[in-house]
Formats: C-alpha cells, sequence, structure tokens
C-alpha cells in the first residue's frame, strides 16, 4: 500500500535513514536565547550493523550518519556538541561560510577541539542555501562513522519544485579501526591494492604492446613506487547509502509522474564514486549545495567531499536501482527508487576497472586521445551522424596533461574519446578519467557544470598562487608543494584580494582538494558562470585552477579531502588577513 | 515564462478554435514554447542538447536557427509549433488546434522540462 507524502514527510523519512540505536539529538527546543534552532548532539562509540555484520563505530547523535539537520537560509543555529569518547573529537560544517571559531577545525582559526567530557557551543547564522554536510576533522573519527547531512531550504522559492526530496549519503565503512587501516598504508605499499598487476598481465601487455614498450612502461611505474591500478588507497571497505549496506537495500519511495530531489553527499572517508540510476536520466541542478543551470546526464563521477543536487521524474511504477560504484571497482553502494518499499530492480554489471597510464602522470606524448578538452563544447561526446569535431590526435598535447591546457581543468572527463588502446579492447578502460560509460549515456563533465548565479563583472585576478600536490604512494607521504602540514608554509591573501590558484597535481592520484569557510570558482571555460565548489578533483597528472575572493578572514585548511592523505600531512593553511584601515596621513 | 516554468500550469482549448499564444519571457534564460504530444517533445530534446552543444543556442540567446553540418546534414528549429524567446522578449504563435485530446506545452533546453517546464495543453471536441 502507498500513500502520498509530503516534502515534509519524505524530508523526515531521510532523516530517519539508518537509525537503528538511541537519537541524542533534541532538535526543536528553543530555551538557547535568539537562536532559531537549538540541537544537542553527543559523539560517541557504538556499534552499527551493515548487511547483518556489525562492527564498530563512532557516532554523532547516537547513528550512522548522524542525523538529518535540517535548516532554513537566515536563520541562526546553535549545536552544544558533547564529547563521550576517551580521546578529543571536532565537528567541521563542511561547505558553511561562517566565521572561523565556528568551522570545527581544530589549529586553525582559534578553534580547540572537544576534550573528552567536555561540550562546544557552534553558534552560527546561515548565510547560503542547499546540500552540505558535517563530519569530525579529529585523527580519523570521519572513517568511523562520525559525518552526517545538513539540508539548508532557501529564504527565496525555489526555481525546482518537487515531490519528493530525500538526501543519499555515500559512505564507506570498514571493519578495520581507521588508526590500523594508516599503519597498513604506511608500512607496506600496495597493502589494499589487489587489483595490482601479475606476471599474467604482463605477458599479456608484452604479446599486446611488444616487449621493449612494456619493459619500459614497467620501469617507470616502478621508479614513480605507483602502481598503474592505484584508484584507491584502501580496499575491503563496505560501501554504505544512508548507513545501509548494499543488502540492506536503503529504498526511496516516489509516486509514478512526481519529480524527485535528490542529493548526493559523497562523505566518504577514501572513496569516489561513479553514480548511475539504469533507465532513469538525472538532471544536475546544485554543485557543492549551490546551484547550476540543470544539466541532464547519464551519471556522474562524485568525488569526496562532493555533493549533487538531481532531479528524476521517474513515469512507471517500477524499481530503480540507484548504483553508486567505487572507482577502483572493489564494490559499490546501492539503493532503489521504488513505489513501494521490498521492491529492487537488477543491478547493472559491474563494470571494468580503470588501468591508469602514463597519461596520468603527464607523461604521455601525443598518441594519446583522451580527456580531449574539458573547455571545447564539442569535446567528450559523439554526435551521432556526425563527423566528430576537432580529433584531439590533433593536438599535439591531447593526454598530455600541461599546465594551462583546458582538458587539465576537467578532471570529470567522463565523457572523453576512448584512445584506440580502449577501442580495441573495452574492457580494458584506460586512464583516471575512463568511468565506464555505456555507449550512447552521458556522464557529466565539470564543463558542464554552470553556476546560476552569473558574474559579469569580476574582477581579474592580482596574482597567481600555485600549489603542487606532491606524494609518493610508495612510502605513503602526501603533501603540499613537498612540505607536510606542520612543516608547511601558509598561503597569505588580504582580504578582499582576488587570486587564481593552480593546482598541479604531479602524483599518479586524483585529490579532492577543499578549502574552508570560502566558496572557489573553479576555470572550466564557463565563462562569467564558473561553478562555486569547496572541493575540486584535480586529476591524477593534470591540473586544475579556480579563482578566488579571499572575503572571509581567517586561517582556513586547504587539504586533500582524501582522509589519510590529510592526515599523512596534505594539508596546509591559506591565511586571510584583514583589509589594513587605510593609513590616510 | 519563468526559471523553469509557465505560469498556467493548464491551458484548455476547444477543437476548431484558432489560438494566438502570446508568450511573455520573464526570466533571465532562453526558453522555448513548444506544443506537441509528450513523446515528440522527448524525441525533441537531445536535438535542442545538440543545438546548444553546437553554439545555434546559448542558455541566454539565438545564434542561428539553422546550421549545416560538414557531413551535409542540416539542423533547425524552425517547426511552426514551436518558438524560442529570449529573456524579456515576447513571441507569438497562431494555431487552430483540430483534434480532441490532451498534449504537453513544453521548454526543452536542456534540463528545463526535467526540473519543471511543461504544461498540459488539453484540446476539448467541439
Amino acid at each position: 500500500m502507498t500513500h502520498p507524502l509530503s516534502r515534509r514527510d519524505s524530508l523526515k523519512l531521510a532523516a530517519a535513514a539508518g537509525m537503528a540505536g538511541v537519537v541524542t539529538a533534541y532538535p526543536g527546543r528553543r530555551s538557547f536565547a535568539n537562536a532559531h534552532r537549538v540541537q544537542d548532539l553527543a559523539v560517541e562509540a557504538t556499534r552499527i550493523t551493515v548487511d547483518g555484520v556489525q562492527s564498530n563505530a563512532l557516532a554523532i547523535g547516537g547513528t550512522v550518519p548522524g542525523p538529518l539537520l535540517q535548516w532554513r537560509e537566515g536563520e541562526e543555529v546553535v549545536i552544544r556538541v558533547t564529547n563521550r569518547l576517551t580521546e578529543a573529537t571536532s565537528i567541521h560544517w563542511h561547505g558553511l561560510l561562517l566565521a572561523g571559531v565556528m568551522d570545527g577545525a581544530p589549529g586553525f582559526n582559534g578553534y580547540e577541539a572537544i576534550a573528552p567530557g567536555q561540550t562546544y557551543t557552534y553558534r552560527f547564522q546561515l548565510r547560503q542555501a542547499g546540500t552540505y554536510w558535517y563530519h569530525s576533522h579529529s585523527a580519523a573519527q570521519e572513517q568511523a562513522g562520525m559525518y552526517g547531512a545538513i539540508v539548508i531550504e532557501p529564504a527565496q522559492p525555489e526555481a525546482v519544485r518537487v515531490a519528493r526530496d530525500y538526501v543519499v549519503l555515500l559512505s564507506d565503512h570498514s571493519p578495520e579501526a581507521p588508526d590500523a587501516i594508516f599503519r597498513n598504508l604506511r608500512n607496506r605499499e600496495g597493502y589494499y591494492n589487489r587489483g595490482q598487476r601479475t606476471f599474467l598481465d604482463f605477458a599479456r601487455d608484452v604479446r599486446r604492446d611488444g616487449w621493449s614498450a612494456t619493459v619500459a612502461d614497467r620501469m617507470a611505474w616502478g621508479e614513480m613506487r605507483m602502481d598503474p591500478t592505484d584508484l584507491a588507497d584502501v580496499t575491503g571497505y563496505a560501501f554504505l547509502i544512508n548507513g545501509l549496506g548494499p543488502n540492506d537495500n536503503k529504498t526511496f519511495l516516489f509516486t509514478p509522474g512526481e519529480r524527485v530531489r535528490l542529493r548526493f553527499i559523497n562523505a566518504s572517508a577514501m572513496s569516489f564514486y561513479d553514480v548511475a540510476i539504469p533507465d532513469l536520466r538525472m538532471t544536475v541542478i546544485a554543485a557543492d549545495g549551490l546551484p547550476v543551470l540543470p544539466v541532464p546526464v547519464d551519471e556522474f563521477r562524485i568525488g569526496i567531499g562532493e555533493t549533487y543536487d538531481v532531479i528524476v521524474n521517474p513515469t512507471t511504477a517500477r524499481a530503480f536501482t540507484i548504483m553508486s560504484e567505487s572507482i577502483d571497482r572493489s564494490g559499490y553502494a546501492r539503493a532503489t527508487l521504488a513505489p513501494r518499499e521490498g521492491m529492487q530492480a537488477p543491478i547493472p554489471p559491474r563494470r571494468p576497472r580503470a588501468v591508469l597510464t602514463m597519461a596520468d602522470m603527464g607523461m604521455a606524448h601525443g598518441g594519446m586521445p583522451m580527456g580531449g578538452g574539458g573547455s571545447d563544447p564539442h569535446a567528450g561526446h559523439v554526435m551521432p551522424g556526425m563527423t566528430p569535431p576537432a580529433p584531439s590526435a590533433a593536438n599535439p598535447h591531447a593526454g598530455h596533461a600541461m599546465p594551462g591546457t583546458a582538458a587539465a581543468a576537467d578532471p570529470h572527463a567522463g565523457h572523453a574519446m576512448p584512445s584506440a588502446a580502449a577501442m580495441a579492447d573495452p574492457d580494458r578502460a584506460l586512464g583516471w578519467e575512463q568511468a565506464g560509460t555505456p555507449e550512447g549515456k552521458r556522464a557529466l563533465r565539470y564543463a558542464d557544470l554552470r553556476s546560476a548565479r552569473a558574474r559579469p563583472n569580476a574582477p581579474q585576478p592580482s596574482r597567481e598562487i600555485i600549489l603542487r600536490l606532491t606524494g609518493q604512494m610508495g612510502r605513503y607521504s602526501w603533501s603540499l608543494n613537498d612540505r607536510r602540514f606542520g612543516a608547511e608554509e601558509a598561503i597569505r591573501v588580504r582580504e578582499g584580494e582576488r587570486v587564481r590558484i593552480r593546482f598541479m597535481n604531479e602524483t599518479m592520484m586524483a585529490h579532492p582538494m577543499h578549502l574552508h569557510g570560502m566558496f572557489m570558482e573553479l576555470e572550466n571555460g564557463a565563462g562569467d558562470r564558473l561553478p562555486y565548489k569547496h572541493v575540486v578533483v584535480v586529476r591524477p597528472g593534470a591540473e586544475a585552477s579556480v579563482l578566488l575572493t579571499a572575503d572571509e578572514v581567517g586561517d582556513w585548511p586547504l587539504h586533500c579531502h582524501l582522509l589519510f592523505h590529510m592526515k599523512a600531512g596534505m594539508m596546509t593553511r591559506l591565511i586571510v588577513e584583514p583589509a589594513r584601515t587605510a593609513s590616510a596621513g | 515564462m519563468t526559471e523553469n516554468a509557465y505560469n498556467l500550469p493548464r491551458v484548455q482549448v476547444r477543437a476548431g478554435e484558432t489560438i494566438r499564444f502570446v508568450v511573455v519571457n520573464r526570466g533571465q534564460f532562453l526558453h522555448e514554447f513548444s506544443f506537441a504530444p509528450a513523446e515528440v517533445h522527448a524525441a525533441h530534446r537531445p536535438e535542442m542538447a545538440m543545438m546548444m552543444d553546437h553554439g545555434m543556442i546559448t542558455h541566454e540567446r539565438v545564434i542561428s536557427l539553422t546550421m549545416t553540418m560538414p557531413d551535409g546534414q542540416r539542423m533547425d528549429h524552425t517547426a511552426p509549433n514551436s518558438i524560442l524567446v529570449e529573456p524579456g522578449k515576447t513571441g507569438e504563435i497562431s494555431w487552430r488546434f483540430t483534434r480532441a485530446g490532451t498534449i504537453e506545452i513544453a521548454c526543452n533546453l536542456p534540463g528545463h522540462y526535467e526540473t519543471g517546464m511543461v504544461a498540459q495543453l488539453v484540446v476539448t471536441p467541439r
């Protein structure tokens, strides 16, 4: 039996997702002076059950994920966080514009971690609307379950009206203690890389590519202390949607003909996903919380810390699988959209794991026509019945991710022209951005994102800041400009200054670079509609650049959102110094 | 028309009547006013996406309503049941409906229909 739910009810439903333990949040209490909402959240150790298997976890507000925080733009909110652990903790409000001390990153902006037994009171006014999230910024607690969703309703009515509104929060859960994972990563290279290439792969490559090419390739990989299958550092994860495993099958209800908004949040510690709903097109309407011009797509890749809001219009009374495959293809998160509980649709065939190429190191010269140009509106999808315009082979630098090429700015060139080799062998996806997108389907690219709010008269940046993403997988050493956090050289900008930051990825992994406290404008070729992002994925061996108007005074973390990369030192400090009052004399 | 909706969710006309639609774009972006059966709209949407990819239209403006591709294939947006109206402008279509039934008024610019820019057009028997 089904009955229609109001939007409010469906949001409640989404909030209830994955609630198993005792909820220690008391939303709606209004005793705190002037605040619109007061919320009490306790952080405590707990046990969770995923697909019938129990494991240890850390919970905010009693559940994994923590309770959905539903706020309204303009409200002042108060959140009292009590630490019931035996170690220090913190909660960071990911993507929110707020005073530095409320940002919740220990060691920045004068904020200190919450000691065991202590309560910290966060208080801030909501200056934005959209989909965001919160998580621990201490140790590796986020990996153990300390994350939850934030949905802020806009003060003005929205352009999009939906009948249902759901949060789809992706996360990766490991039965291992986060600290043990980190030790393993440090001690043994490729500890979790179960897809390591074998002698048989080597023999096959020799047959195909010839002996010398194969040996040369192997030697180059060896020198870099990376494996070409290094897409993820850690495997053995269970991939969750709203805290539920693929067999638990979280179900989102709809009535055929309804317009449904799905708010995807990648709250994983270490996992990128390719997200698709077979037989159902998605229209992307927001990225990292802020509205973009609608883009109809069949799938998208989501980096750690990113959020995408999509609209779907299921018109038939059947089930649809929301499929989120981790990009190392070690598993998937799955949920179902259905007219009633208990239905399910087939799980689509698992996709091949991409094999990184030397181009992902920025080392291939010509020859590898891939990632044919992010800012070129013609690249990325072949029109049926038409000559594909400007084949990227014509570009001597195609695939050679040199700083400054537009192609480099597009880590989501998911639908890039397949290389000749990939065409010949569809089971062997080459290159980081090869998502294995089925033929005729369209994957979201960064170049598709256009802010709904134009900035026609944005000033030119006054200077460029280069941030090299550096590290070595083998030694599990990750850094920025070759300096680990603690020995970092802070980036200093003046309040109001507009700068360009160029992220130059010198490593073999994609890094989701996250800035606290401010939005970056991703230079993706969108003219005066550069999308606002708080996380920018910089693909292997490539460059991405952003513009930043430094209008929030403070010292803000700027780090890779791969949790163990940050823990290994891939973080720096972006200091926005207050503008001096003009010393007119 | 605004982002992304028509001000009327439903328009009813009688078969045999000639209707003059005056379409005002009060939004910031280019919008389409087009009436056809739902499946015809669905087939039209990829064409609109292609027009945008090829620069015939932008999010705000019409650049050219016809284009010849390198392989000689022609694309155009000149069907009589459809108009594109730029922000702040007004367009008109006159049409005599002959057959009773329910069809859709839709904007097929990428993502507009999907986010709610659709209305019902009901033609009642004469």
